[in-house]
């Protein structure tokens, strides 16, 4: 199984313009939203938008558990990889 | 209605200094450059999501916020706003491909004032406005307007660039990537330009450049006058050079 941490990442700084970062400076385990990386409610909008270009995943709007799935880049990895075995399982 | 000018913070690329302005405005080439202000006095997480265009509007706004009072009313200006963000969100649409939240929520005329209200926490009243080819004359207006019904002071901010790559063959004047930010009031004092701009109706043929382009060549050039017509009207300018 590919490791797809590092492909989030990049994800995270290209789809949300944090020039200045590098994959190393964010936290696999660390929140993303309000601490840890600081981000806001149009980046989470703009990393649904991002998860369905890069992965081909679709964010259902009105889940309850969108708040876990965008914890942190673990969190959204795991969800990542659910949906995509959903979808070829 | 004469204006004091207390402040004036100006931007365009490769132009840093006053004596770079003064021999800029000799010449007055409209420069073509693809360069970007630094924007320092925007947090980066801000920073982050403007284009040129909001960068230059910020650039020079907050580079004279320090000497704004609290109640002074902000006019931001442009003619086209942020054509390369419209151009990139039309064209998306036009693909049927979903539009960025980011440049949605960023795409309207007052986006840059928007974020420059919220860094700077400023409560006072502000309003952004084009006009076509007259719309910087038309903020000045605007800021008479504000003097005149007792604000102690106004915050004018312009900028503009070329238009994106889609429009410009539909150009109809030069323009360059630049901003102005002019702190005025309607009292002199120390180190205050006394400015005065008076309108009559359109009689010569609209220049090449953009108004912009054209005060900031007469801003620089230290010339007492500056005439500016466009199809509607005619603009002139006037002030009161310090004796050197």
């Amino acid at each position: 199984m590919v490791d797809i941490t590092v492909q989030i990442k990049q994800m995270i700084i290209d789809e949300l313009e944090l020039e200045d970062m590098t994959i190393d400076d964010i936290d696999t385990d660390a929140p993303l939203f309000g601490e840890g990386l600081g981000l806001d409610s149009i980046d989470a909008l703009e990393l649904g938008l991002a998860l369905q270009k890069y992965f081909n995943v679709k964010i259902d709007a009105n889940s309850e558990h969108n708040k876990e799935h965008f914890r942190s880049v673990a969190s959204l990895r795991d969800f990542v990889l659910a949906q995509q075995q959903t979808v070829s399982g | 209605m004469d204006l004091f000018v207390s402040q004036f913070a100006a931007w365009a690329p490769g132009l840093d200094t006053p004596t770079d302005w003064a021999t800029w405005a000799e010449q007055a080439d409209v420069l073509d450059s693809e360069a970007s202000p630094p924007v320092r006095a925007v947090p980066a997480m801000t920073r982050r999501r403007l284009t040129r265009w909001g960068r230059l509007a910020l650039e020079v706004a907050t580079s004279v916020e320090g000497h704004l009072a609290a109640d002074a009313p902000v006019i931001f200006s442009s003619r086209h706003g942020d054509t390369q963000r419209t151009q990139k969100l039309l064209q998306d649409l036009a693909h049927e491909e979903p539009l960025s939240p980011t440049a949605f929520s960023l795409s309207v005329h007052n986006a840059a004032l928007g974020l420059f209200t919220i860094i700077q926490r400023i409560t006072a009243p502000s309003l952004a406005l084009a006009a076509g080819r007259d719309t910087f004359a038309q903020a000045w207006v605007e800021a008479q307007g504000w003097l005149a019904e007792g604000a102690p002071q106004v915050l004018l901010v312009h900028c503009d660039e070329p238009l994106a790559d889609f429009y410009r063959p539909d150009a109809d004047e030069a323009e360059m990537p630049a901003a102005l930010a002019l702190l005025l009031s309607s009292e002199p004092g120390p180190g205050r330009e006394r400015v005065s701009l008076s309108m009559a109706p359109h009689s010569g043929e609209p220049g090449d450049v953009s108004m912009m382009v054209a005060f900031l060549v007469w801003w620089f050039g230290r010339t007492p006058h500056l005439e500016f017509c466009t199809e509607r009207t005619n603009w002139h300018w006037e002030r009161e050079l310090e004796l050197p």
